[in-house]
């Protein structure tokens, strides 16, 4: 492309309006962010007088500080560091698992060619719209005859099996899509089904590993409600105390620190998103496009 | 898809040695039965008694579902699912998919845009509550920054409207989903045969028109999958309720899964909220019928 | 087979898991106590018991629905709390007649309870005629705060009958002022209306209704006009009530802003967080109608049902850290409540705290606020019907009573 062609594209009326939209639609998508990002940087006493939208006067991180270390939720005031710890050591297992999980029901889907295998994708495809929290008494009895309950493994385990539906429906469109030469040739080499998804599969799959690894972590990290059942004291989130924090009902609301708590909890799950940027879109274009 | 390529008679020629994917595929199915089939039936089970705090094991019949139907608040609810269900998905679906065609006409730092559009996936809605009852609130929100900016009769009071509340959760939800389908309608188009777009170019065809009578429509696979997505994410969208505005004012942004949590747990009536969790899992056999037509379609 | 009998199998199978090791005289609290002033207050019972040589694990959640649904999801986990902070009511006897409480009979006769602790506070720690907790404080609930400042610019005295409030709060109102700050949260604008309803009645009507659930007071004509007093206090609030926190609200009459406040008297510790004095910047008096009586919720620490001997001792040792005289002053000084022992002097109580504890010593009838007294089934259903017309203008007060009625069959 020419320099003097992209001049003029550039001066298209219809270009201009193009990027106005886009413009403006990144503006609605950034506002809530910017809000919270500028007043957890205020005082309470310029959050109660000033615009929200002010630039802050003199900008602090105290507050993040206040958030990360010192705010106190029950008799703790430890901020919400304390469940970093816990948020990685349950995300991490449960997202590499529940892809594998995924991976490999997806797989043994898409090469069940029988009718019983559609049914049974169907049936798993309902799980996706079931709202757990309806069922939760059953699950804690479950999980308690399992002797997980209030348990590290227990709320690994829960996450991976709540993940079932979403990820074995990304992984079999994916699997489907790809052609069957590939498994063909591995089985007259006479490889399992378990070497064939190891040796052949797995390693053509990246792209998805990484959207399905994604979606798995972003919800895993930011689910309040099954790691503030399952999870046990031990190893609570960190978002449960960021509930505690932030929807507290009785007492003052530290409004600066409640959205620096936020921001904190929410930078690993933005990183993430950033960092997979490029594989992210391969991978929805390769799995989750093929209905 | 697959099947029609490669028909299963020809493999079953082939020696079985360990290649089994029918009992992986069963013993996955085998814990989703359990936990979530077992579940299920145990909380019809329950619908069906007077549990209140702690289950009771005592038929007594249809009582929790007649008191259901009666009770103005689960009426208001499944009224709220159906409103957030149309304008949150049509709403997400018309602007990602409008994001997505622009993006894919070659604009600058797409990159970006891009990972802009997206981001709100990766916040927890406790985040996006906070942010849009902030944004939204008259006296903190846009309509005192606008008033102050000399607007005086703007008026931005969603929240405090019961007639309008559900709708800000509407904005929060195209807010929270339209990357999503942004990015998959975009991962859609950029495989659209170069060949349709080649033939579009000659014939001449407006743009809008070839993306309203040919791109998309042959693209109605990926629309599918998001709306499958997206109305996964409104049955279970709980959390954006608790967020934004915990079902008020009143109880007019109330929605189907809120009352059953609310019922299990603060309530202490196990009988009902069973009951109100067996009816939402009867919406979701009612939307998942759509989906298995669009799939069967697809693959004739 | 009874479903105690199976669940109290469960208890003693459940405490094996606890995560972590078990020292001697450990226990596990379930309390939704997170803001300052009531993690203050929680962190005083905690380090007298640490003091005393337990263990404490502390289980915060951030609000009571919540606490009480982790502590029956654990109990039915197999993993019960050791202790779970809450009030009494049908949920504390569901859980006691379930098997799921330790009956403390035995401590209770051995250190002469019944001699320090008034009857009836001493009612509301006994469950299934089992004593099952012992009083963290008391808190008053029939309240009305005041502004000082709003109140002499607008040369008004506190309401003591609704018409009154009514004309007091348009000359606020006047008077250029926010004349009654309500947070549009359900449960406030119900706290509001039992306000009303308590007024307008009286304490016999009060007793019927709430305490008895007598059908008759449900159906009667005083339902009707509180919906009618509660819709006229609807020209009184400003526009930013919807959903904003009870302390937000409170935050409207320390910055003198707005003058009335309905809610308990827990309120203080918002108050002189600001640096504001009872009697001097903010005025209390008994909602409008209500001076014949008192209305109280009681904070208990309930103990559960566990095997395990080491929390058997943790939970002794926690009784004995709550009926502490010293820690139950200083509990009740950092929340604004009332102490639940009567033998324990408190020194240098303000006009308000002065007025409550009058009250409980027999100066006016006392009773269990609305939400101990109904069921929580019950008291939902009331605070979303209370809810719904409140915002739904084109309810009429007698559809309101209609339905109210309803809920007392």
């Amino acid at each position: 492309m020419t320099r003097t062609s992209d001049r003029e594209r550039r001066r298209d009326p219809a270009r201009i309006a193009l990027y106005v939209f886009l413009l403006a639609s990144a503006a609605f998508f950034l506002l809530p962010v910017v809000v919270v990002v500028l007043n957890s940087l205020k005082t309470m006493d310029e959050i109660r007088q000033g615009s929200l939208l002010a630039l802050p006067a003199s900008p602090t991180f105290d507050f993040w500080r206040i958030a990360w270390s010192s705010a106190c939720s029950g008799i703790e005031c430890r901020g919400i560091s304390p469940g970093l710890f816990n948020s990685i050591k349950i995300a991490v297992p449960a997202v590499f698992l529940s892809v594998l999980v995924g991976a490999l029901n997806g797989y043994a889907l898409s090469q069940w060619k029988r009718p019983a295998a559609d049914r049974i994708m169907l049936a798993i495809t309902f799980g996706l719209f079931v709202p757990y929290q309806c069922m939760m008494y059953p699950t804690i009895v479950l999980a308690r005859t399992g002797g997980l309950f209030g348990t590290y493994p227990g709320i690994v385990l829960i996450h991976v099996v709540y993940g079932i539906p979403y990820t074995t429906l990304l992984f079999r469109n994916f699997y489907a899509g790809l052609p069957d030469e590939l498994t063909k040739a591995a089985r007259i080499e006479g490889a399992s089904f378990l070497q064939t998804f190891g040796h052949v599969m797995l390693p053509l799959s990246v792209n998805m590993l990484v959207v399905v690894g994604v979606l798995q972590f972003t919800g895993i990290w930011n689910d309040y409600f099954l790691g503030f059942i399952f999870a046990g004291n031990e190893n609570a989130p960190m978002t449960v105390q960021l509930n505690n924090l932030v929807n507290n009902t009785r007492g003052e609301v530290a409004i600066n620190v409640n959205m620096a708590a936020t921001i904190l909890t929410a930078l690993p799950t933005l990183l993430v998103y950033l960092l997979s940027g490029r594989y992210f879109v391969r991978g929805i274009a390769a799995g989750a496009v093929k209905g | 898809m697959t099947r029609s390529k490669a028909p299963a008679r020809g493999l079953s020629d082939m020696p079985e040695s360990g290649f089994r994917p029918d009992l992986v595929a069963i013993g996955f199915f085998l814990v989703v039965a359990l936990v979530f089939y077992g579940s299920l039936l145990w909380t019809g089970y329950l619908s069906l008694t007077n549990s209140r705090l702690i289950p009771s094991y005592e038929i007594v019949g249809f009582d929790q579902f007649a008191r259901l139907v009666a009770t103005p608040r689960w009426r208001t609810a499944c009224v709220n699912l159906v409103i957030l269900g149309a304008f949150g998905i049509a709403g997400s679906l018309a602007l990602g998919t409008l994001l997505a065609i622009l993006l894919d006409r070659d604009v600058r730092a797409e990159g970006l845009l891009r990972s802009i559009f997206l981001h709100p996936l990766a916040l927890s809605l406790v985040i996006t509550g906070l942010a849009w009852r902030w944004l939204l609130d008259p006296v903190t929100g846009i309509q005192s920054v606008l008033r102050g900016l000399g607007w005086s009769s703007f008026h931005l009071d969603w929240l405090a409207d019961p007639d309008t509340a559900i709708y800000a959760l509407v904005v929060a939800s195209i807010w929270r989903s339209s990357g999503l389908v942004m990015i998959i309608m975009l991962a859609g188009l950029r495989g659209v045969d170069t060949d349709i777009w080649k033939a579009i170019r000659l014939e001449g065809i407006p743009l809008w028109r070839a993306y309203a009578q040919i791109v998309l429509p042959s693209l109605k696979l990926t629309i599918a999958s998001c709306i499958i997505l997206l109305m996964a994410d409104v049955v279970r969208s709980y959390d954006l309720v608790i967020a934004l505005t915990k079902g008020g004012p009143g109880f007019s942004t109330d929605l189907p899964a809120k009352f059953a949590v609310d019922h299990f747990f603060g309530r202490a009536n196990i009988g009902l909220a069973s009951a109100a969790s067996v009816v939402i899992l009867g919406f979701v056999a009612s939307l998942l019928v759509p989906y298995l037509l669009i799939q069967r379609k697809g693959r004739a | 087979m009874t479903r105690a009998s199976v669940f109290g199998g469960f208890l003693a199978a459940g405490l094996g898991a606890l995560a972590g090791p078990a020292s001697a005289q450990s226990v596990d609290v379930v309390h939704y106590w997170t803001s300052k002033s009531e993690s203050r207050t929680i962190n005083i019972l905690a380090d007298a018991y640490k003091a005393k040589g337990g263990r404490w694990i502390d289980s915060a959640v951030a609000n009571f629905d919540e606490a009480v649904a982790v502590a029956n999801s654990r109990i039915a986990g197999g993993t019960p709390p050791s202790a779970i902070l809450m009030n009494p009511g049908s949920t504390l006897d569901e859980m006691t007649e379930a098997g799921y409480m330790r009956d403390l009979g035995d401590i209770a006769e051995r250190e002469g309870w019944s001699k320090v602790v008034p009857p009836f506070v001493l009612e509301k720690m006994t469950s299934n005629d089992q004593i099952v907790a012992v009083p963290l404080g008391l808190h008053g609930a029939n309240w009305l705060w005041y502004s000082k400042k709003i109140f002499e610019e607008a040369k008004v005295a506190p309401p003591r009958t609704w018409p009154e409030f009514l004309e007091v709060a348009d000359k606020i109102k006047a008077a250029g002022y926010v004349p009654l700050a309500v947070g549009g949260e359900n449960w406030q604008i119900n706290y509001i209306m039992s306000s009303i309803l308590s007024g307008l009645g009286g304490p016999d009507f009060y007793q019927k209704l709430y305490v008895e659930h007598d059908p008759a007071a449900a159906a009667s004509p005083v339902v009707a006009e509180g919906f009618e007093t509660l819709r006229k206090l609807q020209a009184y609030v400003d526009e930013g009530s919807v959903g904003r926190s009870w302390n937000e609200t409170t935050g409207l009459l320390v910055t003198d802003r707005a003058a009335m406040q309905f809610i308990g008297d827990y309120v203080k510790g918002e108050f002189s967080a600001a640096g504001k004095v009872a009697g001097t910047d903010y005025g209390c008096v008994l909602a409008p109608g209500t001076e014949g009586m008192y209305q109280v919720y009681t904070d208990l620490m309930t103990i559960t049902a566990v095997d395990d001997p080491d929390v058997v001792k943790g939970q002794d040792l926690l009784v004995a850290a709550v009926l502490d005289p010293t820690v139950e002053v200083d509990m009740s000084r950092s929340k604004g409540s009332t102490p639940g022992r009567s033998d324990v002097v408190s020194e240098g109580l303000d006009p308000c705290a002065r007025l409550g504890s009058e009250s409980l010593a027999g100066a006016r009838k006392v009773f269990s606020g609305p939400y101990e007294t109904l069921s929580s089934d019950q008291m939902g259903q009331v605070t979303d019907l209370v809810g719904q017309f409140w915002t739904d203008r084109s309810m009429t007060a007698e559809d309101a009573a209609t339905r109210f009625a309803a809920i007392f069959p």
